[in-house]
């Protein structure tokens, strides 16, 4: 910067000079724009030392050292109580603790935001995010072969039945109910909910889609259990 | 009269004194009363009153002894803040200027009595020129050129970055100047 000396560079100077390694006009010579400030700065910084200041003689250190202990003991002066430790604590605010404080609080507003949106419908704002959410599931936990595909549960729409209950095995099929006979189990597992009509082989539904269990259930909602089973048709 | 204790490092002091140990803490009193008193006498000059602030600082470092952190800033470094602080507190009560009794400053031998009594006159004049700066500016000028620690140690005592302290001293250099356009 044109016309403003550095700090730095005149402090550094003033040390070398105080401390004999160099001398004011070697500094002058090599920073002949700060010759001045130099020169003015040199006599305050080479006139401040100890060096003249009366030292404690022996007489008067063990003096003081009596008075200490004297002080110490008959005053009740002690280190300081924990209490006052953790005022201590409280009050030290390092930066870093700061950024720690912020980077957790946005952490947890995320994991908020991410819990949130599980169950949000298809309408909802936060839509986009629970999909992201089981996308980035199925990548980080690879299903287990031969197992059932399973979704993590807090990515688990509210709307969907437990994983076991998406295999639906056909009803065994005993043959038609004998007249007069009560209706087989068999049968009336035709009545239950998400139940496939006879005929059709299991089906081993890969992890339904969200839309789709919906559909189901809502089918299912909307029909009326019938009071009487129905007979095969078969 | 040495002891067991005046061999043991100052860390090893400083927590046995943090456990309650008057001995070890009069152990730390005897390494560092005579830097204490002198970083006092040089800014405060009666010598009474330097007696006072030296005991007030260190009556202050062991009722704080539970609080001090052990780091690489040297214990003399902590002592000396508190040193400043007493010193700071002292001309607010006082609020005149101190001139330093013939008793203080030695005459240093020199064969020339002038030149000696001349060096003094400079002398009181730097030392009341500094106890007018701000605090801050007193407490770097101080450790920095009374003390002679490192602007390492300095800036984390003081909690600042090295280039502050630099930044600071220079600052409180040139008001110096300013106060003293003869010197």
């Amino acid at each position: 910067m044109i016309g403003r000396t550095s700090p730095g560079l005149i402090v550094a100077c003033l040390d070398d000079i105080r401390a004999g390694s160099r001398t004011l006009e070697q500094c002058q010579a090599e920073h002949p724009r700060e010759a001045d400030e130099l020169r003015q700065l040199a006599r305050i910084a080479t006139g401040i030392r100890l060096d003249d200041t009366p030292h404690l003689d022996e007489t008067a250190l063990a003096r003081g050292r009596a008075q200490l202990l004297a002080a110490i003991s008959s005053n009740g002066h002690r280190p300081t109580e924990a209490g006052d430790v953790l005022k201590e604590a409280l009050s030290y605010r390092p930066r870093w603790l700061t950024g720690l404080g912020a980077g957790l609080a946005a952490l947890a507003a995320g994991g908020a935001v991410v819990y949130a949106s599980q169950g949000a419908p298809t309408d909802s704002p936060l839509y986009p995010v629970r999909q992201a959410v089981q996308v980035v599931w199925q990548a980080v936990v690879p299903p287990v072969p031969g197992a059932t595909p399973t979704t993590p549960p807090a990515a688990m729409p509210q709307d969907v039945s437990p994983p076991h209950a998406t295999v639906v095995a056909p009803p065994r099929d005993r043959g038609p109910a004998e007249p007069g006979e009560p209706p087989r189990a068999a049968d009336a597992r035709h009545d239950e909910p998400g139940a496939l009509a006879p005929g059709r082989g299991p089906e081993l539904r890969a992890k339904p889609e969200p839309e789709t269990v919906a559909t189901i259930r809502a089918d299912v909602k909307h029909s009326a259990p019938s009071p009487t089973p129905r007979p095969s048709l078969r | 009269m040495a002891t067991a204790l005046d061999t043991w490092p100052d860390v090893d002091l400083i927590e046995s004194a943090r456990g309650g140990n008057a001995l070890a803490f009069a152990a730390l009193y005897d390494r560092y009363a005579d830097r204490v008193y002198r970083h006092v006498a040089y800014r405060v000059g009666r010598t009474a009153d330097c007696d006072d602030l030296t005991q007030q600082t260190f009556l202050k470092a062991w009722q704080a002894m539970g609080r001090y952190r052990i780091t690489d800033v040297p214990f003399v470094a902590w002592l000396l803040t508190i040193a400043h602080n007493s010193v700071v507190s002292y001309f607010r009560a006082k609020r005149d200027e101190q001139s330093l009794p013939d008793d203080l400053l030695k005459v240093d031998g020199r064969a020339d009595p002038h030149a000696a009594a001349e060096l003094r006159e400079r002398q009181d004049e730097l030392r009341r020129a500094i106890s007018r700066l701000k605090p801050e500016h007193q407490q770097v000028v101080s450790m920095r050129y009374l003390e002679e620690l490192d602007y390492a140690d300095i800036s984390r005592q003081l909690g600042k970055r090295d280039g502050t302290v630099r930044v600071i001293l220079h600052r409180a250099l040139k008001e110096l100047r300013k106060e003293l356009p003869e010197l």
